[in-house]
């Protein structure tokens, strides 16, 4: 500051009413929340103008301290998956986003469990500790900008500022925007960095408020096995610390509930008499009668059961009509208006060893072999009584 | 001849040295910012707050600025003023500067203009377009000024404000 004399400071200071004229945006009080970023040193820089016994100015002098701001740790804001469902054996694999509120970098653990109903106990897995930038507003956002300015963060390099990077995803009150390539400024002399974005701010946002990171991490839930039934579920939290005291927490507002399902299947064996205008579980007839025999896999389930394969033994006194084998995929199908197998050929088989003929179809998967839940695969074919 | 130039200029060496030895005297005036933080003990059930130097600050602590001014010269200093600005990122606390033997006014206009609490006022034009004029706040504070009248040799003193880490 430029020495000056003492009558004109004498005059300047006189009393009345001096009034200063002030744009009321420029010294507006900041909001509560206002915080200054992690890492902002706080320089105060205190100048004395004095002068000697004759009133002579003399040379000002000036001393200075520094305050660093440190972290104010916070919890993160955390999504809650939506509800799934899954097969009984495989991994389901949830995505959660997660915001920093901080006014600085913080690392993060991870925690999650699954809570299982009809189901066993499984082990949800994922990568921790997570890290997320964070910074605060030096100033306040301007509508149609693509610039944002923070406090320098004491580090010269302009790769990154306080964790935020050139690529990194950050919410400014509420709204997320993407950190431009090269788009980190610093300028130490103003203590102070620029942010350029790849799109043009959408809200004004005041002074202070927290410039936080968002990212996506994902948790891999194994079905677990079903205790009963066809379906039962795994209820998973999952939660986010950081690691600096006092460890904000934040669990996810909402459990996501995985429903896991597998096939049921059961099996129904019937034969008939006449030639299938009726099927029952017995019947009488007489010597060289042809039977049919229906043989109906159905998946109660609600997922899709593969590789179904069919193996029977037919007992004595029963001789295997060759290529009378059938198949069907609806329970309304006869025999009649089935589709024929062919001996030895996509799967169907009818192979006699040591006087006993066993018929096998195992049509594979994808294909006729797999079958849907609430669905059926029926195996018709014919013998005659000896 | 040669001697007596040079015995001449040494006479008027020593005259020139002797007129300015009154000079001299002067008032040096040097100043020290310390800074420390409020911290809260608890201590059979009573919590007292006392302020502890530091280094670093969160949001939301409030930090003590004490600047200790002394005189290290052999002459009076008048007219000492001590200007210092709020720090940015801090936020002045009503009531907390504090200077025994000094007049403290403030500025809120960024240094241009100091004055007592009372008399600070700025005008802002509202929406309707009319000028209305309103007191600053003191988180509407830029500047501290302490002015001292006289400083004595060996003198010394401090003045301290308080400031909240935003």
């Amino acid at each position: 500051m430029k020495p000056e004399s003492a009558v004109k400071r004498l005059k300047r200071m006189l009393p009345g009413a001096i009034a200063i004229a002030l744009s009321a945006i420029a010294f507006a009080p900041g909001s509560a929340q206002a915080s200054t970023a992690s890492n902002t040193v706080i320089v105060n820089t205190a100048t004395v103008n004095y002068n000697d016994a004759g009133n002579v100015a003399q040379t000002p002098v000036t001393a200075t301290a520094s305050v660093t701001v440190t972290l104010v740790p916070s919890a993160v804001l955390l999504s809650s998956p939506a509800a799934t469902s899954t097969s009984q054996g495989q991994n389901t694999i949830l995505t959660y986003t997660v915001t920093d509120t901080a006014n600085g970098p913080d690392t993060y653990n991870l925690s999650s469990v699954a809570t299982p109903t009809n189901d066993s106990t499984v082990t949800p897995t994922f990568t921790s500790p997570i890290t997320l930038g964070g910074s605060t507003l030096a100033a306040a956002t301007v509508v149609g900008s693509t610039t944002i300015t923070v406090p320098y963060d004491n580090v010269v390099s302009n790769a990154s500022i306080n964790g935020l990077a050139p690529g990194n995803t950050i919410v400014i009150g509420g709204v997320a925007y993407l950190i431009a390539a090269g788009g980190i400024s610093k300028n130490p002399g103003s203590n102070n960095a620029t942010l350029t974005l790849t799109t043009p701010i959408s809200s004004v946002v005041a002074a202070g408020q927290i410039v936080g990171q968002q990212l996506t991490f994902t948790v891999t839930v194994p079905s677990g096995t079903i205790t009963s039934g066809s379906s039962g579920s795994q209820s998973v939290s999952t939660t986010v610390t950081s690691t600096t005291a006092p460890n904000p927490a934040t669990t996810q507002g909402t459990p996501t509930v995985i429903t896991v399902n597998r096939p049921t299947l059961t099996v129904a064996k019937t034969v008939s008499v006449n030639n299938g205008t009726s099927y029952g579980a017995s019947a009488n007839a007489p010597p060289a009668t042809v039977l049919i025999y229906q043989i109906v896999a159905s998946n109660t389930g609600s997922t899709a059961a593969t590789a179904v394969a069919f193996t029977d033994a037919l007992p004595p006194y029963l001789t295997y009509v060759a290529a009378s084998g059938r198949f069907a995929t609806s329970a309304a199908t006869g025999y009649a208006a089935a589709t024929p197998l062919v001996d030895g050929a996509g799967g169907y088989t009818a192979t006699t060893a040591a006087g006993v003929t066993t018929v096998a179809y195992n049509p594979g998967s994808p294909g006729v072999g797999t079958v849907n839940g609430s669905s059926v695969l029926i195996l018709f074919f014919q013998a005659k009584i000896n | 001849m040669t001697l007596h130039r040079e015995i001449a200029a040494a006479r008027v060496l020593i005259a020139l040295l002797a007129v300015a030895a009154p000079a001299w005297a002067k008032p040096r005036v040097e100043i020290a910012i310390s800074q420390a933080k409020e911290v809260f003990e608890s201590k059979a059930g009573v919590r007292t707050a006392k302020f502890v130097e530091v280094q670093s600050a969160t949001p939301g602590d409030v930090v003590q600025y004490t600047l200790a001014y002394t005189n290290k010269g052999d002459e009076e200093a008048t007219n000492a003023v001590i200007d210092d600005p709020i720090p940015k990122g801090t936020v002045f606390l009503s009531g907390s500067a504090t200077g025994e033997g000094a007049e403290i006014t403030f500025s809120s206009d960024g240094g241009k203009t100091f004055a007592q609490p009372v008399k600070l006022t700025y005008q802002i034009r509202t929406a309707s377009g009319e000028v209305e004029k309103r007191t600053a706040t003191p988180n509407e504070y830029t500047h501290v000024r302490w002015t001292i009248k006289k400083v004595p040799p060996g003198a010394s003193g401090k003045v301290s404000f308080r400031v909240r880490v935003s």
